[in-house]
Formats: C-alpha cells, sequence, structure tokens
C-alpha cells in the first residue's frame, strides 16, 4: 500500500465534497508464505478484508477480478494513483501516492466545479507533467516484507541484487 | 533464459532447456511480475475516458464506474498486502 494515513485524511476532507475514494485490492506485489499469489476470487477476497485490518483502512475496498482485468486496463503498477473527473475523465495519474500532490488536484478540481457553478468559460483543458520523489522508510520497508514472510524477500534479493529495504549506500554495497 | 508470452501465461526456457509456464499475471515470486509489465503510461491516459469496472466491495456490492459518472469525481488507490 502506497501512504494509507495520508490519505485516510484526504478522503476525510473530500468525501463531504463530491468526491468518492476507493483502494482497488490487486495482485499481491510480493508474495510470501503467509500471503501467497491469488488462485482464486475467495482467496483474493479474504486477502482483501486482511489488508483492510492490517493497514487500517477507512476507505472502501472494491477488489479486482482474479485475472486482474481493471488492474491491466490501468497500467499493473502495485501503487498507482488516478483520479476520475466527474464526466468520466481521467485527470491526473500517478505511479505513486503523493498525498499532498493528490490533495492540490482535488483542490483543482472544486475549482473546476466553482467555475461551472459560476459559469466562467475556460478556454481550453491545460495539462502537465512533473516528476515526485519517493522516500524509502527502511523500517517501514521490512515490517511489509517480513509480513509477506521469507520468500518474498529471498525473491527480491534474487530478482534485484540487494534487499528490499537496503539503503542506498547499502545498494551501492551490494552493486559493487 | 528465452520468453514467450501470451494473453494469459507465459512460458519460459529454464537453463536445464525445461519449458515451464507461470501466470505473469498472480505471479509466485517477485521477478516474474517484470516478464510482460505493461508500460503505465501508455495506457489509461490523462485527458481520456477512464477504463470501465465493476468490482466488488467486501460485502459483496458491485461496484461501477458507470454509477458515478455526472455525479461524482472518483479517486482510485491501487494496493495490496505486500
Amino acid at each position: 500500500m502506497g501512504e494509507v494515513p495520508p490519505l485516510t485524511g484526504l478522503y476525510q476532507k473530500y468525501c463531504a465534497k463530491g468526491f468518492e475514494f476507493f483502494i482497488v485490492y490487486v495482485r499481491e506485489a510480493h508474495p510470501g508464505e503467509n500471503f501467497p499469489h491469488h488462485t482464486s476470487f475467495d482467496q483474493k477476497l479474504d486477502h482483501a478484508k486482511k489488508m483492510r485490518e492490517l493497514d487500517q483502512v477507512r476507505l472502501p475496498v472494491l477488489v479486482d477480478d482474479v485475472e486482474g482485468s481493471t488492474h491491466k486496463a490501468y497500467g499493473l503498477l502495485p501503487n498507482m494513483v488516478y483520479l476520475i473527473e466527474r464526466k468520466g475523465t481521467i485527470v491526473y495519474k500517478s505511479d505513486w501516492t503523493d498525498a499532498r500532490e493528490l490533495e492540490g488536484m482535488c483542490e483543482s478540481l472544486i475549482r473546476l466545479d466553482e467555475m461551472k457553478a459560476r459559469e466562467v468559460p475556460i478556454i481550453r483543458q491545460g495539462i502537465s507533467e512533473r516528476l515526485h520523489w519517493i522516500p524509502m522508510d527502511p523500517k517501514h520497508r521490512e515490517r511489509i516484507y517480513r509480513r509477506s514472510g521469507e520468500k518474498a524477500i529471498r525473491d527480491y534479493l534474487n530478482a534485484r541484487g540487494h534487499l528490499p529495504y537496503a539503503t542506498d549506500a547499502e545498494k551501492a554495497k551490494a552493486g559493487s | 533464459m528465452s520468453y514467450r508470452a501470451d494473453k494469459k501465461v507465459l512460458r519460459y526456457l529454464n537453463k536445464g532447456g525445461k519449458v515451464k509456464t507461470i501466470d505473469y499475471y498472480n505471479h509466485e515470486s517477485f521477478g516474474q511480475c517484470d516478464l510482460a509489465a505493461p508500460d503505465f503510461w501508455s495506457v489509461a491516459k490523462v485527458g481520456t475516458p477512464a477504463p470501465k469496472f465493476t468490482l466488488s466491495s467486501l460485502d459483496g456490492a458491485k461496484v461501477s464506474l458507470a454509477h458515478f459518472i455526472g455525479k461524482k469525481h472518483v479517486l482510485l488507490e491501487f494496493g495490496s498486502i505486500t
């Protein structure tokens, strides 16, 4: 999960202002002994319920089908965020939850609602691109991987050549 | 290793030359998911209509994006336990 607590704050702030927030539960990114890969919808639903407990999710949770149809349609990354404007147009997408950026986007849609209410003419739709930086908390990362199981840590090490919760210095050492 | 992707599964030859079939979507091990990752930026682009979905809530109710069109702004965060 990207950032549950900040998203919960935004949910509480914006759900009364014309927004619906959902968590879409998808495949396990790092399957391990405790949370293996999905083989049936019932198992996936059960995992989704456990996620709600473990991460104390307050937002409504939706469960994708076992083939990942919705996950694939939206790009398959593990922690994507999308904001869809009332008419159904995607106005924001991100490969990670940046709550501050997301708050700015929610405010932008509120301004759009106000412009429409006041019948302010709109010249055109503008578009922005940006980079953002995702902070890494090794302790948090280690906790997430350990709750999946040793297998998840081993698999990450095999795939990437360093531990999932290695700092930059430790990664450089592993690569040298 | 050599790979051949199709819609549902991905087959690969391991070092011993044995053909192995895996479900690349519900991968058993992290690393296998890299074999057929789509380009996040080439699908569901900003400015285009959001892909439609009907999904189950935890209590079994069906929730469709179509239900909110014209009514609410919708935020989606994708996630899993691990």
